[in-house]
C-alpha cells in the first residue's frame, strides 16, 4: 500500500515502543523471586531504580498515541492499535511497578522458606511465560493463543490462594509472614495485568471483547 | 512484522450472537426502520462502460445514508439515478429496478418531473439561480403551479428556516442570491430543494466546495433535517461520512463492496477492501 | 537535480532585462489608443461644426418640426422627420422580423441542437452575416419586391417592406450569434438545478436560462438595431428616394442614410445648404446610434446577473 507511509511508519514506531516496554518488563521479571533469598541487597536496589525507565516509556507511548489521534484521524484497526497501545502500556507499567514492589520486600526482609520460594518462583515463571506467549499471539495474530493466555491466569490465582491460606508457608515472625503474602499478591497482580494485555491484543485483532472458552 | 492484520476472507469469522449481545449491551432503543428507496439488481451503462453493477441497496426513512468510494467508482452516477438526472446524458442505458416507496421510478406513469419534486437534489458546487433569494426558493413551487403570494411567502419562510438561514437573509429576500457567500449559497440551494416538500434529499458532495465553518453548518443542518427528511449523501470526505451518517455504503469500480451501519464500516468493517479504503491505505 | 544551475542563469540574465523598456510600453500603447480617440474627436468636430454651418443658413425650428424634406425645390424645406420616419419604417420592420427568428435560432442552438447540428448550422449563419449588403440590396429589389407584389399588388417598386425584410435577414445572424453566446455562457449547473426541482426543459429554458442571459440578448438586439439604423446599401437600392413622413410602408420612402448616399453620389455645390444638410443628417444619425448605445448600457446594468 503506497499511501500514508508516514502514518504507517508512525503506527509501527508506536507498536515498537510498546514491544520494547514489554521486553523491558519481561527482562525485569526474570528471576525476580531469586532476589528474595539473596544475601546481597544491591540487585534489589537496582531493580527498584529500573522502574524509572518503564515509566518514561509509558509516558512516551501515551504522548505518541495522543499525537496520532489528533493529527491522523484514525479509523478501524488503526484506532484499535492506538487505543490498545495506551492500555497495554498501562498494564506493562503496572507490571513493572509490581516487580519493583517485590524487590522492595527484599530491602525489608530476606525470605528463606524454601516451599514458599518455590511457589513464588512458579508464579513468576507462569506470568513470564504468559507475557512471552501474548507477545507471540500478537505477532502471529493468534486469537486462540490470546484466549489461552487469558485462561492461564487462573493458575496464578490458584497458587495465590494456596500460598495465602495454607499454613505451610507461615513464619513465626508475623512481619515475615505478612511480607510473604505481599509477594504472592504482587505476583498475582502481575498475572492479572498480563491477562488484561491478552484482552487488549484480542481486541486489536478482532475488534471484540474476549469471551471465555467454554 | 505484521501489525496490520491479513484478512483473506470477505466475511470475518464472527458469530451473530456476539453482535446482538453488543447491541443489547448498548441498550439501543427500538427504531422502526422503514425503507424509502430500494434498488433491485440495478445496472447502468454509459455506452459500453458498465458503470453500475447489480446494485442492491436499501435506504431507510429519516436516516442519513452515506455513499463513499474512490473517484470513478460510480457513487455520483448512482445517486443521480435515484432522481433520474443521470438520463441527461444521452448514451445512458439502465436495467433493473429502483423502487421509491415501492414504486418503480422508471415506470411510464411516474413522470420524471413528479419524481423530482419528491426527491430533491443539492449539488456539489452551489448553483443558485441568478435571481433574488425569494425567487430562488419559490422557483420549485411556482414551476408546479403555485402562484398565490401568501402561500409562496409562507413556503419561502419555512424553507429558509428549515435550512437554518432565515435569520441571515430575512431582511434581504429580494437581493440577488449570487451576492451571498459560498456557504450561504449552498444553504439557499438546500432551502430551494426543501420548498417542494420532498421526502428525500440527495446530496452530491454538498460541502466539498465550502470552507470548514460552512461545512460544519451544513453538517449540523443535515442532522436537523434528518427528523423530517431522508438524506442520501455522496462524499469523498471519510470523516464527514463517519460524523454524519447512520449507514454507509462503500462503492468500488461500480459495485457495492459493503453496506452497513456507519459504526461498523468505520470501526470494524467486514471486508478488507473497505478497511483499506477507510483507513486511507488506498484511494 | 538538473545539470543546469537555473538560479545562476537567471541571475546572469537579470541584468539584461531593460527596465526602461518596460516603462516605455504603457506610453507607446497610450499613443496608439489616442489615434482612435483623436479620429473620433475629429469626426465629431467635423459633424458639429458643419451642422452649425447648416443651421446658420436654414431654420433650426423647421429642421426639427417639419415633416417635409424637399431640398431640391425652388423653396427648399428641410424637415428631418421625413427622413427619420423613413429610417424608422425600415428599422421597425427589420426588428419585428429579425428578433423572433434570431432568438428562436439562438434558443435552438443553445438548448436543443445536438453537437452535429450545431456544427452545420452555425457556419451557415456566419455565411449569412458575410454577404455584402449590395448583394442583399440586389436580392431585395429583384426577388423580394416582385414576390411581395404577387401577394399584394398595392406594393410599389420602392417600399419599406422589402427593404425592412432584407435588412432583417441581414441582422438575424448578429442576434442569433450573440444571444446564443449569452445563453451558452449560462453554466449547466444552473440548468441542472432547475431540472432537479422538477421543471421541464422548456420551463428551464424560459424561466431560468433566458432571464439569466437577458443582458446579453438585449445587447445583441440593440447592436442589431444600431446596425439597421446605419444600413445604407439595401435601403438605397430598394427603399427609394422619396422622403415622406407617412406611415405607408408600401410606397417609396427615403432613409437618412439613403439621402446621404444620394447627395454624395450626385452634385452638391460646396457651400450650399444642400451640402451642409448632409452633415446635419449625419449628426442626427450619429445621435440615434449614440442614444441606442446609452440605452444598451442602461439595460445591461439594469438586468445584469453576475456570475
Amino acid at each position: 500500500m503506497p499511501y500514508r507511509e508516514k502514518f504507517t511508519g508512525e503506527l509501527q514506531s508506536l507498536v515498537n515502543e510498546v514491544i520494547d516496554l514489554g521486553k523491558l518488563c519481561y527482562d525485569r521479571l526474570q528471576d525476580v523471586t531469586k532476589l528474595l533469598s539473596m544475601d546481597d541487597i544491591e540487585p534489589a536496589r537496582e531493580l527498584v531504580s529500573g522502574d524509572v525507565e518503564a515509566n518514561k516509556k509509558e509516558y512516551n507511548i501515551n504522548s505518541q498515541a495522543v499525537t496520532l489521534i489528533t493529527t491522523q484521524s484514525p479509523v478501524a484497526t488503526d484506532t484499535r492499535i492506538i487505543i490498545s497501545s495506551i492500555k497495554i502500556a498501562y498494564d506493562l507499567e503496572r507490571i513493572s511497578d509490581n516487580i519493583s514492589n517485590l524487590a522492595e520486600v527484599r530491602k525489608r526482609v530476606k525470605i528463606t522458606n524454601e516451599k514458599l520460594l518455590l511457589r513464588l518462583r512458579t508464579m513468576e515463571q507462569l506470568a513470564s511465560l504468559m507475557l512471552k506467549d501474548v507477545y507471540t499471539a500478537y505477532l502471529d495474530q493468534d486469537t486462540s493463543l490470546c484466549k489461552e493466555v487469558y485462561e492461564r491466569d487462573e493458575d496464578i490465582d490458584s497458587l495465590f490462594v494456596h500460598v495465602t491460606t495454607s499454613d505451610i508457608f507461615e513464619d513465626s515472625d508475623l512481619f515475615v509472614s505478612g511480607q510473604s503474602q505481599l509477594c504472592a499478591k504482587y505476583l498475582e497482580r502481575i498475572g492479572d495485568h498480563v491477562k488484561n494485555i491478552s484482552e487488549h491484543v484480542y481486541f486489536v485483532i478482532t475488534g471484540e471483547k474476549i469471551e471465555k472458552i467454554d | 512484522m505484521a501489525n496490520i492484520k491479513e484478512k483473506n476472507t470477505i466475511t470475518k469469522p464472527v458469530d451473530n450472537t456476539t453482535l446482538e449481545e453488543t447491541t443489547q449491551g448498548e441498550k439501543k432503543t427500538e427504531i422502526i426502520r422503514e425503507p424509502i428507496f430500494k434498488t433491485n439488481n440495478f445496472n447502468l451503462w454509459y455506452g459500453d462502460n458498465h458503470a453500475l453493477q447489480d446494485i442492491n441497496l436499501t435506504f431507510n426513512k429519516n436516516e442519513i445514508s452515506a455513499i463513499i468510494g474512490p473517484s470513478g467508482c460510480g457513487k455520483s452516477t448512482f445517486v443521480k439515478s435515484l432522481n433520474r438526472m443521470v438520463e441527461l446524458v444521452p448514451v445512458v442505458r439502465t436495467e433493473g429496478e429502483i423502487l421509491y416507496r415501492d414504486q418503480d421510478i422508471f415506470e411510464k406513469k411516474f413522470t420524471v418531473e413528479e419524481l423530482r419534486t419528491k426527491v430533491g437534489m443539492v449539488f456539489q458546487k452551489p448553483n443558485p439561480f441568478p435571481k433574488s433569494i425569494y425567487d430562488n426558493v419559490a422557483y420549485g413551487p411556482r414551476v408546479h403551479g403555485i402562484r398565490k403570494k401568501k402561500v409562496l411567502d409562507e413556503v419561502v419562510e419555512k424553507s429558509l428556516c428549515d435550512a437554518a438561514i432565515w435569520d441571515e437573509v430575512k431582511d434581504r429576500l429580494h437581493e440577488n442570491a449570487l451576492g451571498l457567500s459560498g456557504g450561504q449559497q449552498q444553504r439557499i440551494c438546500i432551502a430551494r430543494a426543501l420548498a417542494t416538500e420532498p421526502d428525500v434529499i440527495l446530496m452530491d458532495e454538498p460541502t466539498s466546495a465550502l470552507d470548514p465553518i460552512s461545512t460544519t453548518k451544513v453538517e449540523d443542518l443535515m442532522q436537523q433535517l434528518k427528523k423530517d427528511y431522508s438524506i442520501v449523501v455522496v462524499t469523498h470526505n471519510m470523516q464527514q461520512a463517519a460524523r454524519v451518517s447512520d449507514t454507509t455504503a462503500f462503492f468500488y469500480q461500480g459495485y457495492v463492496v459493503e453496506h452497513d451501519e456507519t459504526k461498523v464500516i468505520f470501526e470494524n468493517p467486514r471486508d478488507q477492501r473497505t478497511e483499506d479504503y477507510v483507513s486511507g491505505r488506498f484511494g | 537535480m538538473s545539470n543546469y544551475n537555473i538560479q545562476e542563469m537567471i541571475q546572469k540574465n537579470k541584468s539584461n532585462k531593460g527596465a526602461g523598456f518596460e516603462k516605455l510600453i504603457p506610453v507607446i500603447l497610450l499613443i496608439i489608443t489616442s489615434i482612435s480617440v483623436l479620429a473620433t474627436i475629429g469626426i465629431l468636430y467635423t459633424l458639429i461644426s458643419q451642422s452649425l454651418e447648416f443651421f446658420n443658413r436654414e431654420s433650426f425650428v423647421q429642421f426639427f418640426t417639419s415633416a417635409t424634406w424637399q431640398p431640391y425645390s425652388s423653396e427648399p424645406e428641410f424637415g428631418i422627420w421625413a427622413l427619420v420616419m423613413g429610417t424608422l419604417k425600415v428599422v421597425v420592420i427589420a426588428t419585428i422580423f429579425a428578433v423572433p427568428i434570431g432568438l428562436g435560432a439562438a434558443i435552438y442552438l443553445s438548448e436543443y441542437a445536438s453537437e452535429r447540428a450545431k456544427k452545420i448550422i452555425k457556419p451557415i449563419l456566419e455565411v449569412l452575416a458575410g454577404i455584402p449588403t449590395v448583394v442583399y440590396g440586389f436580392f431585395a429589389i429583384n426577388f423580394v419586391t416582385p414576390f411581395l407584389q404577387s401577394l399584394y399588388s398595392g406594393i410599389s417598386l420602392y417600399n419599406a417592406v422589402s427593404a425592412g425584410l432584407v435588412v432583417g435577414i441581414m441582422i438575424i445572424p448578429m442576434i442569433a450569434s450573440l444571444s446564443e453566446d449569452a445563453m451558452s455562457s449560462v453554466p449547466n449547473s444552473t440548468r441542472e438545478g432547475s431540472l432537479g426541482l422538477g421543471a421541464t426543459k422548456l420551463e428551464t429554458t424560459f424561466k431560468v436560462v433566458l432571464p439569466a442571459a437577458i443582458s446579453g440578448i438585449i445587447a445583441s438586439v440593440v447592436l442589431a438595431v444600431s446596425r439597421a439604423i446605419g444600413e445604407t446599401m439595401i435601403v438605397s437600392i430598394a427603399a427609394g428616394s422619396t422622403p415622406n413622413a407617412s406611415l405607408d410602408i408600401t410606397s417609396s420612402l427615403q432613409t437618412m442614410t439613403g439621402f446621404i448616399v444620394q447627395i454624395t453620389s450626385g452634385d452638391a455645390a460646396y457651400g450650399s445648404s444642400l451640402y451642409f444638410s448632409l452633415f446635419a443628417v449625419g449628426m442626427t444619425l450619429f445621435l440615434f446610434t449614440f442614444v441606442m448605445n446609452i440605452i444598451s448600457q442602461w439595460v445591461s446594468k439594469r438586468f445584469r446577473e453576475e456570475y
